[in-house]
């Protein structure tokens, strides 16, 4: 009940608002104001799907803005209702994002907001080509609200609004939906994310469709307000650039950050325009310019944010967007000292750590197997069959092959460059491999994408840990059992029960960034199991960590180990290492140097001179 | 015969073109390349260099090609303090913009609003040329027609970015390279990085300057005139390798050519389409450049 109270109450916020201000100014020339500016929030929320919540900042948007006009526009001509050619727009909007979206977000970084330039662009020089110069939207006063009424001007802003609630609606359910929570883990750190089963290419165009029909809605009722479409108007840069500028100042990422910021800027540009634009034209571009240019310099997570942080309500999720972390990320980080956040903190006392038994399949309706395989015996779980993979000319790994069975854990050592963390990469298919064959479970995965690795059972954390931001515990933990298909209620029951299991029940709703480097370990390693993965990938899972919180992570990959999960792990600590692994597996310039328990493995010559030293030879034979 | 000229006419053309391109696309990668910042607003330094030569040129009874090297001190000066004072700032808690990365390319655009609509303000929405001597002035050499202006412009070009190149083979563009190369490792061996990125910027600004100065004495200039070229330059630059002064140099050229030989198969107005496909191609084929290899100053 709550939860949709909470998910209508945005919109509904809208439509009141919306509709007392449209009665307000009634038949006066400001009503087409209104319709304007809602016609902007329109764009903007839409640009703030994919800009915001995706964390995909297109600077094109006006293709789909521009399709949905002209589509509108040609098909008015021929006599079509604007109101049903609207559609039409939509459907060529949506058909255009989805060649696009799979064009361009094979791109990553700054190669992916270039590339986005280029579409309307492309669309501009078709649309003057093809003398669509001007094109006039019919004006028939006869013919009702199919036709927007343009004698009655309430009636193009109450569609408008109509619109704009819709739009307001499904921003509030992306917000709380799996999508939503999918779109952000994949903002905060990609990679992690298809780790933790989020297809992240398909997620990104369900975004950017979304986002391109809203678009395209607004381009359509943009016709009507406007009454004659130009290609620069349609297509042109700024068309592009008006949904980012409104949404960068109201807060990007919010849902009321586009409609905050259309509100403030848009009728102040208006007003420009008609005090001092006929004079002096560049004014209201100006300040559009100088408004962006301000908010970025000064309050970067807009409005909405920059408000709440400075009169801080201390609320849920008090954090500025990114603070803390975007500040250790900073490639500025020679000239300003990193500020301490919560991870140099000393390590609270951790919660007592609850044996929970048999976590993840218990929680799984089907989960128990019905024949118990003894632990390591049977077919191997992991299998690597002859794996090879050259950088340019380098021979990172070559004819790598083992095997790993059931309830076994294997530990990769290897002096650094060895190749380990390559190994991992490929693994679980963040990097392809050019020769080899791996098999999960007797399945070929060598050639599958992370997200489809992570559903045939292979879960991972990484050397450096990789947590979803401004998330919270529980919500971080959360995804992969969403990935595999969980509703919410049993998603969270297996997030709760994987918490406790490492220790962290009594965490579950503080933010990630608040956490210490041992519980951020943890966190890994109970996403990791969330899954219901047979085998977990464990990249360095001590690394910084001290030996109360070292020996929690071991207790847990032991407890893990007992219920069946194979788990594959590198480790530089040898002490803790020898003590956990069943068996090594020795990494030098990507060659298997050796194989074999502790004591094999500290006796042979070669691994000796590459990695352990004299020492630890010595001490093994003694 | 008659074809056999007129591509040769293409040709030429292409390549004179080519030149001013190439000075363009020289200072976007040089700023991309060490300072790691996409420049959307370097078109439009490039629009205010055109602007301050044709004052200059309607006030003294200077040579506007003089003028245009003129330009590059004062535009060297505006370019250093629009990094000091805007791009270097951008806050560091920029993850909610996607990075920092798309926090200044916002940045950029904001700039380039700002100057775009400034000039609209001060000039006026007019086109404007200057009528300079030269203008009309033309070489036949074999029946192929190589107008004076648009020559001269090419020779300083290629005089300047291969300056440019030179010196980023000296002492100075050590530094510079070595910051762009590991800005964190440049910092340690004593190189001032925040100073390298000024400089760097300081100087593509400059550069963008001068070529604007040589182009408005055959090409008009109003204030939206960086757009025409603004994709242009990101173009060469990619193809050239994002990042890779050299590359950008070529690329400039052979974006040049391609943009003029097109008049062969497609009309006037779609001349542009094989400068995006070409961008789009090399995007998703050679994300690289033509040469593999990007992000080398």
């Amino acid at each position: 009940m709550n939860r949709t109270v909470r998910l209508l109450l945005p919109p509904a916020a809208v439509a009141v608002v919306g509709l007392a201000a449209i009665a307000l100014v009634g038949d006066s020339p400001s009503q087409h104001t209104i319709s304007v500016m809602l016609i902007s929030m329109i764009f903007a929320t839409g640009w703030n799907v994919i800009g915001g919540y995706a964390g995909q900042a297109s600077f094109g948007q006006a293709a789909y803005f521009g399709l949905g006009a002209y589509t509108t526009m040609l098909l008015a001509a021929q006599g079509v209702p604007p109101l049903l050619g609207m559609w039409a727009g939509v459907v060529v909007a949506a058909a255009a994002a989805l060649l696009i979206g799979l064009l361009t977000f094979r791109l990553t970084g700054i190669y992916f907001g270039l590339s986005t330039v280029v579409f309307p662009i492309i669309l501009l020089t078709l649309a003057i080509y093809w003398d669509a110069q001007e094109l006039s939207f019919p004006y028939k006063v006869d013919q009702g609200v199919a036709w927007f009424a343009p004698d009655v001007p309430q009636v193009l802003s109450l569609i408008a609004l109509a619109a704009t609630v819709a739009a307001v609606g499904i921003a509030s359910l992306i917000e709380r939906s799996r999508l939503g929570l999918y779109l952000h883990a994949l903002r905060s750190d990609q990679g992690a994310a298809e780790a933790s089963g989020v297809d992240t290419m398909r997620q990104k165009i369900v975004a950017l469709e979304i986002s391109a029909a809203l678009s395209a809605v607004a381009g359509a009722l943009y016709c009507p307000a406007v009454l004659v479409l130009t290609p620069e108007g349609g297509f042109g840069l700024l068309r592009s650039v008006e949904p980012v500028i409104y949404t960068v100042f109201g807060g990007i990422g919010t849902l009321w950050g586009p409609l905050i910021g259309t509100t403030i800027l848009h009728p102040l540009a208006h007003w420009l325009d008609i005090t001092v634009g006929g004079t002096l034209p560049g004014a209201s571009g100006l300040f559009y310019g100088v408004a962006l240019l301000l908010m970025i310099l000064v309050f970067p997570q807009g409005l909405y944010w920059g408000v709440r942080a400075r009169f801080g309500r201390a609320s849920a999720r008090p954090a500025p967007p990114g603070q803390v972390a975007a500040a250790a990320r900073s490639p500025d980080l020679l000239l300003r000292p990193t500020p301490a956040t919560d991870r140099d903190a000393p390590t609270p006392v951790p919660g007592p750590v609850v044996v929970a038994p048999i976590v993840s399949h218990a929680a799984t309706p089907a989960a128990p197997p019905a024949v118990v395989v003894p632990l390591r015996t049977g077919p191997p779980v992991l299998q690597l069959k002859g794996v090879h993979k050259k950088f340019g000319g380098l021979q990172v790994l070559s004819d790598v092959s083992f095997d790993a069975h059931r309830g076994e854990i294997l530990g990769v050592i290897g002096p650094n460059g060895a190749g380990k963390t390559t190994l991992f990469n490929i693994l679980n298919g963040f990097i392809p491999l050019d020769n080899g064959q791996i098999f999960v479970d007797g399945r070929d995965v060598a050639s599958l994408k992370p997200h489809e690795v992570f559903a045939a059972g292979v879960g991972r954390t990484f050397q450096v840990v990789r947590d979803f931001k401004r998330l919270t515990l529980a919500e971080n933990v959360t995804i992969p059992a969403r990935a595999r298909g969980l509703s919410r209620t049993q998603a969270e029951r297996v997030a709760a029960d994987a918490l406790s299991e490492v220790g962290l029940a009594n965490r579950a709703e503080v933010l990630v960034e608040r956490l210490s480097t041992g519980e951020l370990r943890r966190m890994e390693l109970a996403r990791a199991m969330c899954g219901d993965s047979k085998l977990l990938l464990l990249d360095e899972f001590l690394g910084g960590l001290g030996g109360e919180d070292a020996n929690l992570i071991l207790a847990v990959i032991r407890r893990i180990r007992d219920r069946g999960v194979t788990v594959v792990a590198i480790e530089h600590t040898m002490r803790a290492m020898a003590d956990l692994v069943d068996r090594f597996v020795v990494l030098n310039f990507g060659r298997i140097v050796a194989t074999g328990t502790v004591r094999e493995v500290a006796e042979n010559p070669e691994v000796i001179e590459a990695y352990l030293g004299k020492r630890w030879a010595a001490r093994a034979a003694g | 015969m008659e074809s056999l000229h007129h591509v040769a006419q293409l040709l030429v053309t292409g390549i004179l073109q080519g030149g001013i391109l190439a000075l363009l696309s020289v200072g976007l990668s040089l700023i991309f390349g060490v300072v790691r910042v996409v420049n959307f607003a370097q078109a439009d330094f490039m629009m205010l260099g055109m602007y301050a030569v044709f004052f200059a040129a309607g006030a003294f009874a200077i040579d506007p090609t003089l003028l245009a090297l003129l330009v590059f001190v004062p535009a060297v000066v505006f370019g250093a303090l629009v990094y000091q004072l805007v791009i270097r700032r951008v806050h560091a808690a920029t993850e909610v913009l996607g990075g920092v990365e798309n926090a200044q390319l916002m940045l950029t655009l904001a700039v380039s609003l700002i100057l775009q609509n400034t000039a609209l303000m001060a000039f006026g929405a007019n086109p404007r040329t200057i009528q300079s001597g030269q203008v009309l002035q033309v070489w036949t050499v074999a029946g192929v027609t190589v107008d004076k202006p648009r020559a001269l412009a090419f020779v300083v070009a290629m005089l300047l970015g291969g300056g440019l190149l030179w010196v980023l083979r000296t002492g100075v563009g050590r530094s510079i390279r070595a910051a762009a190369d590991d800005a964190e490792a440049a910092a340690y061996c004593g190189i001032d990085v925040g100073r390298v990125y000024a400089a760097s910027f300081a100087i593509a600004v400059g550069l963008a300057a001068v070529a604007g100065g040589i182009l408005v004495s055959y090409y008009p200039v109003q204030p939206l005139t960086g757009m025409n070229f603004l994709l242009l330059m990101f173009t060469a630059v990619l193809l050239g390798g994002l990042g890779n002064v050299g590359g950008a140099m070529v690329g400039g050229l052979i974006l040049g050519l391609l943009q003029s030989l097109a008049g062969l198969v497609l009309p006037l107005q779609l001349s542009n389409l094989v400068v995006f496909g070409v961008f789009l191609v090399v995007l998703f084929f050679r994300p690289n450049g033509i040469f593999g290899k990007a992000q080398r100053v």
